[in-house]
This record gives C-alpha cells, structure tokens and sequence, in this order.
C-alpha cells in the first residue's frame, strides 16, 4: 500500500494520467485512500489535480473521503465533463452515495435525536450515534446537510446535461438509473427544490430514452413510482406537524416551528411541481401516441393483420403493449389531474341550487364516483360550466325532465385555448324536446355570454358543445417572424425546423414543395394562412414593400414543420428565433376569433405576438387544394 | 404634446372639477385629425391618449381592426382605424399616428388617428344632431356636429364604432374545424 502511494506522491501526474485512462485502477487508488491514514495528503493531492488536470479531475470525486467542500468544488468545475460520460458519472454517483450517503443518515438520526431531547423523553442512541454526537456539534450537522444538498445539485445540473446530450441508448439508460437514485436520496431527506429539479431531469432523461427509439415502457411505471413520491411528498408537507423532514434549501420547513410563510412557499412550490409534472405527461403521453399511431399505420400499410404469421404476432403483442401503456399513462394523469366534482359544486351552489347541480352529477363523471378527470387549468373553467349550466337548470320548469334528454354524460376536453363540454343526443327521445332544450339553451347563453365567455358551438341534431375560453396559460412556443410581425408557434404540433437553399424548392403548378428526409412535404406561406398580406393595409403597405424585398432577396428559406392530419406540412417563415416559454393571454372577448389563434403573449419590448396552433391554420380542403380561398379572399 | 394633453385633461378632470363641467352644459371634446378632417369626441369616452406605437397586425380579414396594442403595459387592446371606417385617407404612417383608447361599459379599443390637436370646451346647445350619413356610403358613426365660424367638426359616436367592429356576429369563432 504504502509503495503505490509512494509511487503515486513521487510522479503524481504520469500516474493520474494512467488513472484517469484506467478506472478499475483509479477506483482501487482511492480504495488505498479510503483506508485512512492519508486523508490530509489525499486532500491536497485532490486540490492539486483539481489545478492541473482540468479534463481528469473529475475522476477526483472517486476519492469518497475527500472533504465534501472540495467534492463540491470538484463537481462544480466539472459539469461538462461529467454529462458526456454516462459511465463515469454513474459510477462516481454511486462510490460518492455510498460514503455520503452513511454519514448523512447520521446526521438525520441526529436530528430526530435532538429534537426528542428537547422533549425530555430520553432516547436510547446507538453506539455509532453517539459516536457521531461526541465530535459533532449540531451546527455542523446543518452545515454539512447544506454541503450535501449543493453536492447534490452539481450532480443534478450534471445528469440533467448528460440527459440531454446522451446519445445513446446505453448512456440514456445510465443517466435515467442514476437520476432515480438521486430521486429516491432527495425524496429521502426532503431536499423538495432538488426534488423538483431532478425530477424535471428524469423527464429529460425518458424523452432521450424515447428519441432513442429504445423507450423503455418500464418509464411508465418508474414514473408511477415516482407521482407516488411526489404526491406523499405534498402531502407529507402539507400535513402540519414535526414529524417531517421536508425542507427547502436545508431548511427544514415542517417542524414544529413550521411558520405560515414556509408554508404557503411549499405549497407554491407543489403547484410548481404538479405543473411541471403535467406536461412532461402530456409530452410523454404524445411521444406514446405517436408510436401507436406509427405502430397502426406500419400494421395497416404491410396488411400485418391478415397474414398470421411470426411477424404478425409479434406486431400484435408490441401493439398491445404500446396500447398498454398509453393507457396507463392516461390514467396516471387522470389520477394526477382529478378533481372533486362535490367540492366544486358545493362552491357553485348554494342551497336550492344545490339540488339542481347534484343532477348534473351523473352527467359529469367520466371517471370513478364524484371526480372528474379535468387538467388543473381546466378548473376555473370548469367552475364556470358548472355555474352556467346550474343557472340554466334552475331556469328551466321543473316538467323539464334534463335526466332523460341527454344520451351520454357531458364530456370534456381541453384544448390549449378552451375546455370543450359537449352534450350529445339521447336519439331515443323526441328531437322536439331536445330542439326544446337547444333553443333554451342558447338564450340562456346570449343572455350570460357576455361575462362567461362561452361560446356555442354545433348544431341540436348533433348534440351541443360548449367552449369556455382559458384565461391564462403558460406554455412552450417556437417564436417566428412571418411579415414583420413576431409570431409565436406552438411547438405542440411542430415536428421540426428547417432551412433550405431557395434553388431546392420545387414548384409543381401553383404548389411548393420542400425536400425533407427523402422525400418532398409541401410548403404553405405562414403570413398566406394567417392572411397577413390582405390585412395589411395604407400605412403598412409600405414596410411590407420593403420586407417582401428584404425576403426576395435571401438565398435561404427558413421553414417549421408541423404534423396537420397525420401529415406533414411545412410553414415558410422569414425567421426562427427559438423556443420560449411564454404566459399566453385569452383574446380579448371583443376580438374576433380566429381558427388557429389560441391567444396572444406580450414580448420584453411590449409587442403583441400571436400565439398560433398552425395545425388548426389550414381546413382540409385548403390542405387539398393548397389554397387560401377561405382567408385570403 | 401628448404629455401635455394628458396634463391637461387631469387638471380639468381634478382641480376644474369635471363633473361640474358636465352639469354646467359645457362639454369638453377632444380634437383631433384624420386626413385632413377636423373631428371631435366627448373627453369622458377617453381612457387613454397614446403614440401608435408598434401594432402587430391581427390575422384574417377584417376590414377596420387595424391590429393589436400593448396599453398600460400588459392589456392588449385592439385598435381601429377610423380613417378606413370614414373613408378618409391618412396623412401619417403608423409609426407617426396616436391612439385614443376609448372604453365601452369594461371593453376597450384603441382608434387610430394623425394627429390629437387639444381639448374644445362646448356648451352642448350648440351640437347638432342627426347628421349620421355625412360621410356617405350609410355610416352611421357621427353623433352630432359643432360648427364654429371656420369650420365643422363631426363628433364621432363611439358606441357605433363599437357596434359596428365588435358587432355579435363576429364575437366567436362559429364554426369548428
């Protein structure tokens, strides 16, 4: 032992070279280190590195005996390098929890330790606690908690660049394993904001598993495990009371001196935490569908179905399972999402209203009992609807008998600009009752529109449906310029951006076409389908003149590719900005609306931009045609 | 000159006492140009008096919202040109155009014009009413006309302009894709 030391102290560089090449050899290194009589010179020896070997010195976090400060130091300058060694990382992450993590579970039996005493009801310590407690003050037990919690987010920030930049299956796969560990340390110990942050890492993490193509539907049931988490986390916290550990930046929060502000600050943060959550369902939950849908396709193209065969079952057994999931999924978030209908109504309701609004009961359960599957931005609209529908129950004579006339409950669905409620048709019952009701239906609407925003959208014989407007939402757009104006996409249906030299264009007839991957997908003008060019007029004509000459005069077509109908079709647009996480705002309710306009955002210079769906720009015939008539006539 | 507008309308709003203006008959009137057309509007239709600024074109065809507009710096108004409405021509580009944003019960739309010229204190005898078509072609926008020695001012009628941009029909989007 004390020859290798020897060996390592007198030519450190050539040796650490070899290590860093060799990390069976470097592990064995630091398992020397580990035994103890060198910890000052491992120390030093750590710094040193840290000065000198800029692409190595991660490797020093194998020493899990150095001091957590230099570790820290280490992980801090080293994030980079870390996230494009998966391997590495994910052995560095388990050598340093193993040492770490002992230590800190003595710091938590410290804790609980100290607070009994506080109590007066005496404690029987372990041998090793009291150990701990001897050379341990409390003071440094938080110091070192905090040490902990910062280590933890370097690995984070580091796992979380390894995620994105994982490239393939395998790495994925390492960087998913060790965020769940990081997931079950920080859950363990309460760290919510590394919490909150990793679990947006893992998110990370299964969306390169998908865009491996080699998901691994077990996502689902780790991400099973971990909404299990969060909500006992939530709960955990909510619940008042010492009896947890749940703090926020080493702070623990839920104590018996838990104060009001702490706690409403968790409580923001679990919204927070449930908002980030449900989109990283709703993206996942696209990333399934799309597999099935390929899945379909692939089956109905090759006539799978009818052959019999080993393939055939096969594509059967995997569909199956895709369909398995997706299920799965979809029930995950409407556990996440639901809300009770009771207590909903019993906020709308008041006394003999009451009565009316529990007829509606029936109608609005699509899932178990009283809870309704609904989004949480959903839930003031929501509210609303049932506001609405309960003045418009207690108009009605009380012959009407509203039981009978609807077929199937009332249904929901949110979009990103409204939350639809459609009623169908009961057909058993006389279309004079139901025009009837329609008819009521409808005034009772023109009568209250003008404050709840709802909009009345189809026709009796077919059923009714009601849009109620979402007022805020925050959501992940892909802003463009088309015509001078900066126009914000919603990257919901965007496939993918592009750029393509002018001269590739092809042009059949009136019709333009792109290359894409190996084949051509049309290309619609984006300011042509938002009728930009017939809008503008006198004094816009002028800087539109010149934009079009700015724009006849670049080599380059700038595109987003959006998926309309199960097709691709690209939009040309005069410039890509990038991403951008924006508040979107309802249409002002005098604004007249537009197909595809899901609301407008205020920009940092206090411009309006629009926030457009441009798979809702184009209606199938125009996609057919590849004309504007309707807009641009 | 918008600065000083502003000023002047808080003062007669707070220290000359507004209301009083009102009760007295005397009406006070914001002048302002479109083209080369003098026009008036009642003072209390006015929320605000701002430059154009820079307006982000709203998408399909309507015939006289001109686009959108940040005020107060986060509500989105709509803004409507009125030159296109009376049939006038604008002397100004956008850039060089002011806003007079006007409420209607809790809405707010913003009419785009040249220039804003002052406030015009006048006893309410002197309008004269029912001269609805003077700009032709069946608009209905002006309430009444003042006329002084030297010219005549039309006095646009907002809740018209309202009707007739904002009308029922095209509220909602009623067809579903």
């Amino acid at each position: 032992m004390s020859v290798e030391l020897k060996f390592v102290r007198e030519s450190e560089l050539e040796a650490w070279e070899r290590c860093a090449q060799q990390y069976q050899y470097a592990y064995a290194f630091i398992r020397l280190g580990e035994a103890g009589e060198e910890r000052a010179w491992i120390n030093s020896f750590g710094e040193l590195a840290l000065e000198r070997h800029a692409e190595h010195r991660a490797l020093f976090v194998f020493f899990s005996d150095l001091e957590i400060s230099i570790v820290t130091k280490i992980l801090d300058q080293n994030v980079r390098a870390l996230s494009k060694d998966a391997a590495a990382l994910e052995v560095i992450v388990g050598a340093w929890f193993r040492s770490a993590e002992d230590k800190l579970e003595h710091l938590v039996l410290g804790s609980e330790a100290s607070t009994v005493e506080v109590e007066s009801v005496p404690v029987q310590k372990s041998q090793m606690e009291s150990d701990f407690f001897n050379t341990t003050t409390q003071s440094e037990s938080v110091e070192y908690r905090a040490l902990y919690e910062t280590t933890l987010k370097q690995f984070s920030h580091a796992l979380r660049a390894a995620a994105t930049e994982s490239e393939t299956v395998e790495a994925a796969e390492n960087v998913y394993a060790c965020i769940q560990a990081m997931l079950n340390v920080a859950a363990q110990h309460g760290f919510l904001k590394l919490f909150l942050y990793l679990q947006d890492a893992l998110g990370v993490a299964s969306e390169a598993l998908v865009e491996n193509e080699q998901f691994d539907y077990n996502v689902i049931e780790k991400l099973r495990d971990f909404l299990t988490y969060t909500k006992a986390l939530v709960s955990a916290a909510l619940t008042e009371g010492g009896e947890t550990h749940v703090s926020l930046d080493s702070q623990v929060l839920f104590s018996t001196q838990s104060t009001a502000s702490s706690a409403e600050e968790f409580r923001h943060s679990s919204v927070e935490t449930q908002r980030s959550f449900e989109k990283r369902l709703a993206r996942l939950a696209g990333y399934l569908r799309i597999d099935v849908q390929s899945f379909k396709d692939f089956g109905k193209d090759n006539a799978l179905s009818e052959r019999g065969d080993d393939a055939a079952e096969r594509f059967e057994a995997t569909f199956a399972r895709l369909e398995r999931h997706t299920n799965e999924l979809q029930s995950l978030m409407s556990d996440f999402y639901s809300v009770n209908l009771n207590d909903l109504l019993s906020q709308s309701a008041n006394g003999t209203v009451f009565s009316r609004a529990t007829a509606l009961l029936p109608f609005c359960c699509e899932i178990e009992g009283d809870r309704v599957c609904v989004p949480s931005i959903a839930v003031q609209p929501l509210q609303k609807c049932i506001d609405f529908l309960i003045q418009f129950l207690n108009r009605l004579p009380d012959s009407f008998n509203f039981a009978h006339l609807i077929e199937e409950p009332l249904r929901f669905s949110l979009r990103r600009s409204a939350v639809d409620f459609s009623i169908s048709v009961a057909h058993s019952n006389g279309s004079e009752h139901w025009q009837m009701f329609a008819r009521l239906l409808r005034e009772h609407l023109k009568h209250e529109s003008s404050d709840s925003r709802l909009v009345l959208i189809g026709q009796p014989s077919s059923g009714l449906l009601l849009k109620f407007p979402v007022d805020l939402s925050i959501s992940q757009n892909l802003l463009v310029e088309s015509a001078g104006e900066c126009v914000a996409l919603s990257v919901r249906t965007l496939v993918e951006t592009g750029r393509v030299d002018l001269q590739r264009v092809q042009k059949i007839g009136s019709k333009r076409f792109v290359p894409f991957r190996d084949g051509v997908i049309p290309l619609h003008s984006l300011s042509q389908a938002l009728s930009f060019n017939s809008s503008r007029k006198s004094n816009a004509l002028r800087d539109f003149a010149e934009h079009e000459k700015f724009v006849s005069q670049s080599k380059w077509l700038d595109f987003v590719i959006a998926k309309v109908s199960n097709e691709l079709i690209a939009f040309e647009v005069d410039e890509v900005f990038g991403q951008r996480e924006m508040v979107v705002r309802d249409l002002n309710k005098i604004i007249p609306r537009f197909s595809g306009l899901l609301g407008v955002s205020v920009l940092d210079d206090e411009r309006v931009s629009l926030v457009v769906d441009v798979s809702q720009l184009l209606t199938s015939d125009e996609l057919r045609r590849g004309e504007y008539a309707r807009k641009a006539s | 000159m918008l600065e000083k507008l502003h000023n002047q309308t808080n003062e007669l709003k707070g220290a000359v006492g507004f209301d009083e203006c009102l009760n007295s008959e005397v009406v006070q009137y914001i002048r302002y140009c479109v083209g080369l057309q003098d026009l008036l509007i009642r003072i209390d239709s006015i929320v605000q008096v701002s430059g154009a600024g820079r307006i982000t074109t709203f998408p399909g065809n309507h015939q006289y919202l001109r686009g959108l507009i940040v005020t107060r710096g986060d509500e989105v108004t709509p803004v409507v040109n009125l030159a296109e409405i009376l049939g006038l021509t604008s002397q100004k580009t956008a850039d060089h155009q002011c806003c007079l944003v006007v409420a209607i019960g809790d809405e707010r739309f913003g009419l785009l014009v040249d220039s804003v010229e002052g406030l015009l204190p006048i006893e309410a005898t002197l309008v004269e009413h029912s001269h609805n078509d003077l700009f032709g072609g069946g608009v209905s926008v002006v309430s009444g006309v003042f006329k002084d020695s030297e010219s005549v001012f039309p006095i646009i009628d907002v809740k018209a302009i309202f009707q007739m941009v904002f009308s029922g029909e095209n509220r909602y989007e009623h067809t579903a894709h």
